[in-house]
């Protein structure tokens, strides 16, 4: 990039008006294992591949998608660890409005607030971006909804998103198959033939992570038993 | 003694500001003359006993000159029913007087320590009908007995369906329902929504705790209409322990008496008119009992459509 010289320190602008380590940052989300996310009319899906660096790694003990508050969960695309932090801290946050108002924190105030802590690693001296991309999904009195926060700190919310390596493909997929009065089981499938596409090799209920949340507002992470009766009624 | 000293008052000069005895120097009891209290700089504690000042006309000068010179001038109460040479003996004598007139009636008051909670008065009172809740504060403002406003404003909005009655010290009750609306105010603005009752009685349970070892001094009532129009009313102490009810709460100085009156006159799903009759019947009856609350009445009647605010009259005392 012509903007190398201004890449250095992250407070800084380059000429063309970006931070340049925020697209870094993107860069580093791209290159993450594919997750993606789908609102439908009574719920919302989060999935995510889970490809493990070898066959000996207990696959029991990686928990991709995590759970915020009981009606909120989140999956993420980019650095692992920079992932658990940000759960850390969001989960802080909503207990804390949870003991100021003893009301569960609506997700747009989650999100708002998660996004808010990623936009001052952009602006603070001697840190760093974080280098993920999150997709937050929760159920509350608004109905069920999907954000994606960007390490920017920008959010947006999305009907379906994708992001990580195949978010190109997967998008285009998802264009084409989304449908606004969705129900959750249609969506379920949905997400999993999504993430077939892109997959290399052959899918299966331990190697990818399915979370949802239905009008009971129970966040949950799907089992590999359940994946597995929902692949087969894919195939 | 001279025996033209018929009346005194006697000030132990070491509890300045407590226990005070009257006696006349010929050892009847007899109340207090209009006595003057002033408090005294000098740092001159030490002796015990009391020094007996006299309010008369009837006192000769060297009687008191005596009397000065033979107690210690600790602290000295002087009547000015009639000044005489007497007093200008003491001005003489104790240049650290301080000559304040409000303190002569707060005398009565400075028996007992200061009492914060009923150093303004105030009433306030909530109570549930039919979709449709009351909130009604009474209007005096005083200065310990001193009355200083007639129209003093205890009950506030935070937004349509949400009411708070704010009893206690005044200057407390308007600092905390300002840091009130700037809570509701940002809420708003970030949630695109009212707060709900439940939720502004945790905010508001949680904001006082945080005062806790330097509180304000304020009971708070509030009432509101919640989901489906449901009205909500609770009360909390000045520390934020916060007590539901599903029929009235009260607070204030006249709590006692306005615990009884709603008591009696309280039936659960009275439509709004009953409401408003039983409320002020309860507040105007209870507050005639408390000497700091008083000077009329403020209702305000708060059904899903509409809200009525009156002033009410009552005994102006």
């Amino acid at each position: 990039m012509g903007d190398s010289q201004y890449s250095f320190s992250l407070t800084t602008f380059s000429p063309s008006g970006k931070l340049v380590q925020i697209e870094h940052a993107l860069t580093a989300v791209g290159s993450g294992q594919t997750s993606l996310g789908i609102k439908a009319a009574n719920g919302v899906v989060i999935a995510t591949e889970k490809k493990l660096p070898s066959i000996l790694v207990d696959e029991t003990s990686v928990q991709k998608i995590q759970a915020l508050t009981p009606n909120i969960g989140v999956v993420y695309s980019g650095m692992g660890p920079d992932f658990r932090v940000l759960v850390r801290k969001s989960r802080k946050q909503a207990q804390q409005y949870y003991r100021l108002y003893k009301e569960t924190i609506p997700v747009t105030q989650l999100v708002r607030e998660t996004a808010a802590v990623m936009q001052e690693f952009t602006q603070s001296g001697g840190v760093r971006p974080f280098g993920v991309s999150l997709l937050i999904a929760g159920y509350d009195d608004n109905g069920p909804q999907l954000y994606q926060v960007d390490p920017s700190g920008s959010y947006f919310s999305w009907k379906a998103s994708a992001m990580g390596k195949n978010v190109s493909n997967a998008k285009t997929f998802l264009e084409k198959r989304y449908t606004e009065d969705m129900e959750l089981d249609d969506a379920i499938h949905t997400a999993i033939l999504t993430l077939k596409e892109g997959y290399e090799g052959q899918i299966s209920s331990n190697n990818i992570e399915i979370g949802i949340i239905r009008s009971d507002r129970e966040f949950k992470v799907l089992s590999p038993a359940e994946i597995k009766d929902f692949l087969e009624e894919v195939e | 003694m001279p025996a033209s000293l018929h009346k005194g008052l006697v000030l132990s000069a070491d509890r300045p500001k407590s226990a005070c005895l009257e006696f006349s120097i010929d050892g009847f009891i007899h109340s207090p003359l209009r006595p003057v209290y002033f408090p005294n700089s000098s740092p001159r504690r030490s002796k015990p006993t009391g020094l007996a000042v006299f309010s008369l006309s009837s006192l000769a000068s060297a009687a008191v000159t005596e009397l000065v010179a033979a107690s210690h001038v600790g602290e000295c109460l002087l009547g000015i029913a009639q000044p005489s040479s007497a007093f200008l003996l003491l001005l003489a004598r104790n240049p650290s007087f301080l000559f304040v007139p409000q303190l002569i009636r707060a005398v009565w008051f400075d028996r007992f320590p200061l009492q914060i909670f009923e150093y303004n008065g105030s009433a306030v009172v909530a109570m549930v009908g039919k979709n449709c809740f009351a909130i009604a504060s009474d209007r005096r403002l005083g200065v310990q007995l001193q009355t200083v406003a007639t129209d003093f404003q205890r009950v506030f909005k935070i937004h349509d369906k949400l009411y708070i009655g704010l009893s206690g010290l005044g200057t407390d009750a308007q600092t905390l329902y300002q840091r009130l609306v700037f809570r509701h105010k940002l809420y708003q603005l970030r949630e695109e929504r009212d707060m709900k009752p439940e939720t502004f009685a945790s905010l508001v349970s949680a904001l006082l705790y945080e005062k806790r070892f330097g509180p304000y001094f304020c009971q708070p009532v509030i009432a509101g209409l919640g989901e489906n129009n449901e009205p909500f009313i609770c009360t909390m102490d000045c520390i934020g322990a916060k007590e539901l009810a599903k029929d009235f709460v009260v607070s204030g100085t006249a709590a006692e008496s306005l615990y009884g009156a709603c008591e009696s006159m309280y039936k659960p799903d009275m439509e709004p008119e009953e409401l408003f009759e039983t409320i002020s019947q309860a507040l105007r009856s209870s507050v005639d009992r408390d000497c700091l609350s008083g000077w009329g009445g403020y209702v305000l009647i708060v059904t899903p459509t509409e809200v009525r605010e009156s002033v009410i009259k009552g005994r102006m005392d």
